[in-house]
């Protein structure tokens, strides 16, 4: 009983989560498959509410592609027509965010 | 006055003698053998029993007086349980010591070989060696000679013994179910005939119920996960990561032609590279995260090629923390690392043990990337037979860095099942430090070695390792230093060849102080430029040292290049400690 309460429970979770933070846009997490798109890790200064997270989503158009809860970070995509790397120098200077990147590409390494 | 009993007069003693408390007529043909629960040290670099000494008498026992008055057989007769002789041997016993606890084991077993030898009663006292038959196991692929990383005959060219000395590890052990091994790739084909019996398997989660039983936001993570879709199905779709755990721990005898080195581990799938072989720094980063939280003991990354990342950079440091060692691939450019860095085996975190491949000839394979200050050891990574994800009895035979650090793994896997009590930092200094040294490698690895899994099995670790030093690396020297009660001492690291100016967020900081009350210290950081940064204010109390390996708290812009300086001040009483060490790593 116990673990259908805690499945719906998850299930009803991730809208409401989504739904709180604001988050009208969400795009899938496609590894590196299809279209390779530009992506990025952020990284918020501890302690930033949830309220700020959905504020700097919101001003920067981010599109949550995944929450890294062990990590603290949240990897995005970009706002359509915007450059990972625009958007990275701007949050920046953002005084919530700790540090943005790219989230880069790695690879098995064929031999040449 | 009391004698000593001679096996050829079976009688048992009336007043037996301070020395022989009972003697039993043994018909022992040879050297004892190894029981299988006899605990063991290493003693002169070998194996032997704990408790029992080989002793031959100089003159036949039931010839010899002894006076039991003499204090150096007093001593050492009420340390010793049962003495059994030889029936075909003359004056040749087996001394079964007492048990005794606590203390080191080995130099208590030199202590009573020499105060045995000190009664002036024996020809010779020595050790109880350990001798076994060698262990080999019947996979075809062993036997046949295409496992040449294993055992090294000469076959196809090569030369003999240019291997890792397993033959001789499995000696000692041959793994463990319980150590786990977490393979970051593109997954593991766990129903393969032979990775099957070898996969790790969630305590806590049923199978295919389709609940998250144990609750960490992924369902039915059986045997690992996939952070491409975020499921719990690691299953292979490239090749790759099959290739590698069969390496690390294909089954042994039977399930099918493959043998790994260890031939029981618990091996994790931790699925992140795509069916192309490519994939994200978050990915990874969710791979480790995941690894962490189920208390994997060794990572292997057979993966690289982004750039300086810092949230890849705390990963692996978090996994550090949880004393997870962090086996990762060298590269497969032919370049110097020292030169170029390349991550993630280039970063300068203290888990990470970074492999370079050798060929059959033990040399240096000639796509395999090197570095004197950046690269550990060297592996076997030329003509790798090992399991594929085609079916669940694909083989194929690869060559990579990628496949050398699989048996770096394997070793440390053998390692920690036959020490499960090392840390991190020992199992990672054991193997490091009892490589096979090779002149293709001096110069050219941290080591100048290849792995061996019969040194690292037999030896102590030894020494810390010096780690890595890539380019963007500086570190502090003229250290360790005092911090005498109530004063300030100062360290300064000299950078050079960075960029303009930084944010300090991008800039890792090591610390290591320790002190009696840590309480009493303040800690401040002065850049080239700008004002200085607090990094520990009076905190900690009674704690006993400051460990910092994390990235500079501040986003604060500065110019790197030009002398910063770490400024300790005791402010209070009583208490005194040593900065033992600091470095300041910069982004590429």
């Amino acid at each position: 009983m116990n673990t259908f309460i805690q499945r719906i429970r998850r299930l009803l979770a991730v809208p409401v989560i989504v739904s709180a933070l604001g988050l009208t846009h969400a795009a899938p997490d496609t590894g590196t498959e299809s279209g390779d798109a530009a992506r990025m890790i952020v990284a918020y200064v501890a302690n930033t509410s949830p309220q700020e997270i959905a504020a700097i989503e919101k001003k920067f158009d981010l599109r949550l592609v995944k929450i890294l809860t062990n990590s603290q970070l949240r990897v995005y995509q970009p706002s359509p027509g915007q450059s990972v790397a625009e958007t990275i120098r701007l949050l920046e200077k953002e005084p919530t965010v700790r540090y943005a990147e790219v989230d880069g590409q790695v690879s098995i390494q064929p031999i040449k | 006055m009391k004698s000593i009993q001679s096996p050829r007069q079976p009688r048992l003693p009336t007043i037996a003698c301070a020395f022989v408390a009972v003697l039993i007529f043994f018909p022992l043909a040879g050297p004892a053998m190894a029981g299988i629960n006899r605990e063991t040290v290493t003693i002169n670099g070998f194996e032997a029993d704990a408790e029992t000494v080989l002793a031959k008498f100089s003159t036949d026992p039931d010839a010899l007086s002894v006076n039991s008055s003499n204090p150096k057989i007093a001593r050492i007769a009420a340390r010793i349980r049962q003495v059994k002789f030889f029936r075909t041997i003359r004056r040749l016993a087996v001394i079964h010591l007492a048990r005794e606890s606590g203390g080191n084991r080995a130099e208590r077993l030199a202590a009573r070989i020499k105060e045995l030898k000190d009664t002036g009663l024996f020809a010779y006292v020595e050790p109880d060696y350990i001798v076994r038959a060698n262990v080999t196991p019947s996979d075809a692929a062993f036997t046949d000679g295409r496992l040449w990383g294993l055992q090294n005959t000469g076959q196809k060219g090569g030369t003999s013994g240019a291997d890792i000395e397993a033959v001789e590890a499995w000696n000692q052990t041959t793994g463990s179910a319980n150590v786990i091994v977490g393979i970051i790739d593109s997954g593991i084909r766990y129903t393969h005939q032979d990775l099957e019996a070898n996969t790790w398997e969630n305590p806590d989660e049923i199978p295919n119920n389709g609940i998250d039983d144990d609750d960490n936001g992924y369902i039915d993570d059986m045997h690992g996960i996939n952070a491409i879709t975020g499921s719990g199905d690691p299953m292979d779709d490239n090749d790759h990561g099959s290739h590698c755990a069969g390496t690390i721990g294909a089954t042994a005898n039977g399930s099918g032609p493959h043998v790994g080195v260890a031939w029981d581990v618990s091996l994790m799938g931790l699925k992140f590279l795509s069916s192309k072989g490519s994939g994200r720094n978050s990915n990874a980063i969710e791979c480790i995260d995941y690894a962490i939280s189920k208390g994997v003991d060794i990572l292997n990354n057979s993966w690289g090629g982004g750039g300086y990342s810092q949230a890849l950079f705390d990963a692996i440091s978090r996994a550090k923390d949880a004393g997870i060692l962090f086996v990762v691939a060298a590269s497969n450019e032919g370049t110097n690392n020292d030169s170029k860095v390349r991550y993630p085996s280039g970063f300068a975190v203290a888990n990470i043990v970074s492999v370079a491949a050798i060929d059959r000839k033990d040399q240096l394979a000639s796509f395999s990337n090197y570095g004197a200050t950046s690269v550990h050891l060297a592996a076997p990574g030329v003509s790798i037979y090992s399991c594929t994800a085609e079916s669940d009895s694909s083989y194929d035979t690869y060559d990579g860095t990628s496949m050398a650090a699989p048996h770096v793994s394997g070793v440390a896997a053998l390692v920690k099942a036959k020490y499960p009590a090392l840390t991190m930092a020992e199992l990672k200094n054991r193997i490091i430090n009892n490589t096979r040294p090779l002149s293709s490698l001096s110069g050219r690895t941290i080591s100048g070695g290849t792995v061996s899994a019969k040194r690292a099995l037999a030896n102590s670790g030894g020494s810390t390792p010096p780690p890595i030093s890539s380019g963007n690396t500086f570190a502090a020297s003229g250290l360790p230093k005092s911090i005498p009660d109530r004063s300030t001492i100062t360290s300064t690291i000299t950078v050079s060849g960075q960029p303009g100016s930084l944010r300090l967020n991008t800039v890792n900081l090591q610390l290591d102080v320790s002190h009696t009350y840590v309480g009493d210290l303040l800690i401040t950081l002065q850049p080239p430029s700008g004002r200085s940064i607090t990094l520990w204010n009076r905190a900690g109390k009674s704690q006993n040292s400051i460990v910092i390996d994390q990235a500079i708290s501040s986003k604060r812009k500065v110019r790197p290049n030009g002398q910063w300086k770490i400024t300790i001040k005791d402010k209070a009483s009583n208490d005194i400690g040593t900065l033992n060490s600091w470095s300041l790593t910069f982004p590429n």
